[in-house]
C-alpha cells in the first residue's frame, strides 16, 4: 500500500564535537544559507532533502543534526536509530576534534555496525587558524576513508560531501 | 663626595633589581617552553652567573647565595626529569621572589 | 503503589483536572502503527506539529520523517527533536503485542532551558580553547621579537666595531703621511709652487684625519667606552687657546670672533678639559664654517658650579625640517653640503650628556644659529700645584695609584661601576673593555699597567684572551676574576698566564690591596 509518488527515505545522521560546524553543514546543504553566529543544538533537528542518486532516481535523505558530544551518549544512541549512514565532523581549527570524531566513528561502528560514512573536516575557509597538519592529514587518508575538506561559510565541497553519502546508503 | 657616588651606584644597583627578576623570570620561561634547549640553558644560567657575581659585591648575599645555587643546578643539566625541573624551578622561583622583596625595600 | 490504588485516592474531579492540564501543556499526540509501521489510530493535535494530514493505513516511514528506519520491535526516548516545520518535542516509542505506539509531546520550554544552559557552556570553552591558543601565538611573537632584538643588537654592535677597526687602520698610514709632509715642507722651503701643493695634501690628510678620529670617538661613545678624564682647569687658559685657533681663520674670512665671558671663578674648575675643549671647537668650527658674513659669538657663564656656553652666529640657520635630526649620527643638514661626515654634533651631544648637560639648539632662522649647553663645573679642591698641561694622562690621588692604568675586562655593567668608581677613587686611570677580543686588543694599545680580567666572557673568554696576551708579549700582571672557585679552574687561569686570582664577590679592600702589590711587584 506503499504511495508510489513518495520518494525513498534514508535518515543519516552529523555527529562530532561541539561547535564543529554540523548546524552549519546542514543548513549550507539544505536550505542554502549561512551565519557566523554560533547557536548551540540541543537534542536533534531534523530536515529533509531531495537529492539525485543518479540520472533517473531522486531520493530523500533525512538528515538528523545531532548535539556535539565528545562520545556516544545512550541518548544520541537514541538518536543515531535506524541511520543508514553518518556524517564525521571535526574543526580543521581545533585538532582535538579530530580525535573525538576518530573515537565517536569507533563508537559508532560498534554500536551499529559497519555503515557508510564521510568524514568532513570543516571551516577551510580559516586558512589562518587551520592547525591541522599535513601529517595528521595524511594520517586520515591513510585510513582509506572518504575524506572532505568543507567549508559550510563558503560551501565548498558540502553539496559533493552529502551527495557522496546519499549514494552510498542507497 | 666619592662615597656619594658609591651610594649612587648602589641605589641604582638596587633600583635594577626589579628589572633583573623580570629579566631571570623571562628568561626561565623560555626555557622551559623550548622544553630546556641547550641556548636557553645557556643564556640562563649566564644571566645567574652574573647576577650571582655581582649581588655579592653590592652586599646582597642571600641572593648570591640563591643564585650560586641555581647556577650549579643548571649546569648539571638539562635533565630530562621531572624532578630536576621541579626543584630548579622553585630555585628559580625563589631567587626572583628574594629579588623582588629586595627591590622594594626602601633603603 | 499500583495505577489503580493511585486513581482511588485522588477523586475524580482532580484527576480530571490534571488531565485537562498536562493536555493543554503538552499537546499529546498518540499515534499507534500496526506491524507492518502502517497507521492504525491516532489521537490529538497532529495540526500543532506540522504533521500533513493523517490517514489510516499510512506509511510510517512516508508520513513521519523521524520514523524512517525505525520497526515495530523498537523501544526510543527522544528527549528533544526539532524538525522545520513544527516546535521541539519529545518523542516516546512503545512497541506493544499490536504494533508500535508514539507519543509525541511539547518539549519547548525545555528545549528553551537547556538551550540557555548549553550555550553559556559552549561558549566559555571556546572561549576558553581560544584565548590558551593566543597566549601560545603571543609566547612565539614574544621569542621571536626577542630574537630579532638581540640581532639588531649584534649587527650594531659590529657596525660600531668595524667603524673603530677601520678607524684604526686609517689612522696610522695617514700620520705617516701627514708626517713626511712636514718634513718635505721644512726641506723644500723655497719652492713656491711645490710648497703649495704639499700646502694642499696637508690640508687633504688633516681634514680626513680629524674625519676618523670623529668616526672612532663616535664608536666609543656608542659603546660607552669613554671614560670621563676629570681634572682641574683654569677656563681662562682654556677660552685662550679656543680664542688664538679661530681668530685668524674668522679673520680669513672677514667674520668678526669673540668670546664674551661672565662670572668666570679664578681658582681652576673640575672638569674633563679635552671634551670640553673638543665640544667648544666643534660648535664654533661650525659656526665659522657655515657663516658668510657677519659674526660668530661664544659666550661662556660660569655660577655656582654650573657653567654655561652658548655658541652664536649670523649663518643661514639650519632648515625647519632637519632641525630635529642634527643631532644624529651620520645627518647633515643639506645633503650638497660640502664635507664631514656628519658626525661632529652628535659626537658633541654625547659628550655634553656624560658631562650631566644637554645640546640644544636654542633658535635658528635667517638671523642665524645659537647652540647652547650647561655642564658641571665645581670649584677643583685646592690639592697643590698642577700644570693643566702636563697632566693630560689623568688624576692623581694617592701615591701607588699615581698614573697607573687599569684595564678592566668585565662584561657585566653593574661590577663594572663598582670597581670603576673605586679604582677611580683610588686614583689609578680606568681602560674598560666588555669582552675577551676588547681585552686583547684594548691591552696591547693602551698597554696598561694592569689587568683585571673576568674569566667568563663572551667573544673570547678569559683564559684565551690571556693566553693571546702572553703570546703576544704582553708582561704586565693579569689578575683573574672569576665566579668559579674551583682548584682546577684556577690552576689552568694561572697556567694561561694570570698572575692572581680573586673569587667574586671580591671584596674591594682586598681588590685594592691586591693591585697595588701587584704592580709593586713589576716595578
Amino acid at each position: 500500500m506503499s504511495n508510489p509518488t513518495t520518494e525513498q527515505k534514508r535518515k543519516v545522521c552529523l555527529v562530532g564535537d561541539f561547535a564543529v560546524g554540523k548546524t552549519s553543514l546542514t543548513r549550507r546543504f539544505v536550505n542554502n544559507v549561512f551565519s557566523d553566529k554560533y547557536l548551540t543544538t540541543v537534542g536533534v533537528k531534523i530536515d529533509t532533502k531531495v537529492v539525485e542518486v543518479n540520472e533517473s532516481q531522486t531520493a530523500k535523505l533525512v538528515v538528523w543534526d545531532i548535539a556535539g558530544e565528545s562520545t556516544v551518549t545512550s541518548i544520541n544512541e537514541n538518536y543515531m536509530k535506524g541511520l543508514a549512514g553518518y556524517l564525521l565532523v571535526a574543526d580543521g581549527t581545533r585538532p582535538a576534534t579530530i580525535e573525538t570524531a576518530l573515537h565517536l566513528q569507533q563508537r559508532t561502528e560498534e554500536i551499529f555496525g559497519s555503515l557508510p560514512f564521510v568524514f568532513l573536516l570543516n571551516k577551510n575557509d580559516l586558512e589562518t587558524q587551520w592547525a591541522v597538519t599535513d601529517a595528521q592529514e595524511q594520517l586520515l587518508r591513510d585510513k582509506g576513508w572518504k575524506i572532505f575538506l568543507t567549508s559550510a561559510k563558503s560551501g565548498a565541497h558540502v553539496e559533493t560531501a552529502f551527495s557522496w553519502l546519499a549514494r552510498e546508503v542507497y | 663626595m666619592s662615597q656619594n657616588k658609591l651610594d649612587e651606584i648602589r641605589k641604582k644597583y638596587q633600583s635594577s633589581l626589579q628589572s633583573k627578576a623580570d629579566e631571570l623570570e623571562q628568561c626561565w620561561r623560555s626555557a622551559e617552553s623550548s622544553f630546556f634547549s641547550e641556548n636557553t640553558v645557556a643564556t640562563l644560567r649566564g644571566r645567574v652567573h652574573n647576577l650571582g657575581g655581582s649581588a655579592g659585591m653590592y652586599g646582597y648575599d642571600t641572593v648570591a647565595a640563591s643564585a650560586k645555587r641555581v647556577e650549579s643546578q643548571l649546569s648539571g643539566g638539562p635533565e630530562d626529569s621531572a624532578s630536576w625541573r621541579k626543584q630548579v624551578k622553585e630555585d628559580v622561583q625563589q631567587l626572583v621572589t628574594l629579588l623582588r622583596d629586595e627591590a622594594t625595600i626602601v633603603s | 503503589m499500583s495505577d489503580a490504588s493511585t486513581r482511588q485516592r485522588i477523586p475524580d474531579e482532580a484527576f480530571r483536572h490534571m488531565q485537562r492540564l498536562f493536555i493543554e501543556r503538552t499537546h499529546p499526540l498518540y499515534l499507534r502503527f500496526d506491524r507492518d509501521m502502517k497507521l492504525e489510530d491516532w489521537w490529538g493535535d497532529s495540526d500543532y506539529y506540522g504533521f500533513e494530514p493523517l490517514h489510516v493505513g499510512d506509511d510510517a516511514d512516508s508520513k513521519v520523517d523521524f520514523l524512517v528506519g525505525v520497526t515495530a520491535q523498537d523501544e526510543l526516548e527522544l528527549p528533544i527533536v526539532q524538525t522545520p516545520n513544527g516546535q521541539p518535542v519529545s518523542i516516546h516509542v512503545r512497541p506493544e503485542d499490536t504494533g508500535l505506539c508514539v507519543l509525541i509531546l511539547d518539549a519547548a520550554s525545555e528545549h528553551e532551558r537547556q538551550t540557555e544552559i548549553q550555550q553559556k557552556s559552549n561558549e566559555v570553552q571556546l572561549l576558553s580553547k581560544k584565548q590558551q591558543m593566543l597566549m601560545e601565538e603571543l609566547k612565539a611573537t614574544q621569542i621571536e621579537v626577542d630574537r630579532k632584538r638581540r640581532e639588531a643588537e649584534a649587527a650594531n654592535r659590529l657596525k660600531s666595531e668595524f667603524i673603530s677597526s677601520m678607524s684604526h687602520e686609517f689612522r696610522t698610514p695617514l700620520t705617516s703621511v701627514l708626517g713626511y709632509t712636514e718634513i718635505l715642507e721644512n726641506t723644500l722651503q723655497n719652492e713656491r709652487s711645490q710648497l703649495e701643493k704639499l700646502g694642499a695634501i696637508s690640508r687633504g690628510a688633516k681634514h680626513l684625519l680629524s674625519l676618523i678620529e670623529n668616526l672612532l670617538d663616535h664608536g666609543r661613545l656608542e659603546d660607552g667606552a669613554i671614560v670621563m678624564q676629570v681634572r682641574p682647569t683654569d677656563l681662562n687658559a682654556l677660552l685662550a687657546d679656543l680664542r688664538a685657533i679661530f681668530t685668524p681663520l674668522a679673520e680669513k674670512k672677514g667674520l668678526e670672533f669673540s668670546i664674551q665671558t661672565s662670572g668666570l671663578p679664578a681658582d681652576r674648575v673640575l672638569l674633563d678639559d679635552m671634551r670640553y675643549r673638543q665640544v667648544l671647537i666643534n660648535l664654533v668650527g661650525n659656526a665659522v664654517k657655515f657663516t658668510e658674513t657677519g659674526s660668530v659669538v661664544a659666550r661662556v657663564h660660569w655660577d655656582n658650579g654650573q657653567l654655561r656656553n652658548e655658541v652664536a652666529d649670523t649663518g643661514p640657520g639650519i632648515p625647519e625640517a632637519a632641525r630635529e635630526r642634527v643631532f644624529l649620527a651620520f645627518q647633515r643638514v643639506n645633503e650638497d653640503q660640502e664635507s664631514g661626515a656628519g658626525l661632529g654634533l652628535a659626537i658633541s651631544q654625547r659628550i655634553v650628556r656624560i658631562m650631566g648637560g644637554q645640546l640644544v639648539l636654542e633658535s635658528s632662522g635667517d638671523e642665524g644659529s645659537e647652540f647652547g649647553f650647561t655642564i658641571d663645573a665645581p670649584i677643583a679642591p685646592d690639592d697643590g700645584d698642577h700644570d693643566p698641561a702636563s697632566n693630560r694622562e689623568g688624576t692623581v690621588v694617592t701615591a701607588s695609584a699615581l698614573g697607573h692604568t687599569v684595564l678592566l675586562a668585565e662584561d657585566d655593567d653593574d661590577i663594572a661601576q663598582l670597581v670603576e668608581l673605586v679604582l677611580e677613587d683610588a686614583g689609578y686611570r680606568l681602560v674598560r673593555a666588555r669582552n675577551g677580543r676588547e681585552a686583547v686588543d684594548k691591552a696591547l694599545l693602551e698597554k696598561p699597567d694592569l689587568m683585571l680580567m673576568d674569566m667568563n666572557m663572551p667573544v673570547v673568554n678569559g683564559i684565551e684572551a690571556v693566553r693571546e696576551l702572553r703570546a703576544s708579549g704582553f708582561s704586565s700582571p693579569v689578575i683573574a676574576l672569576t665566579a668559579s672557585a674551583s682548584a682546577a679552574y684556577r690552576e689552568s687561569a694561572i697556567a694561561a698566564g694570570c698572575s692572581d686570582y680573586l673569587v667574586k664577590p671580591v671584596d674591594l679592600a682586598t681588590l685594592l690591596s691586591t693591585i697595588a702589590e701587584a704592580i709593586a711587584d713589576t716595578a
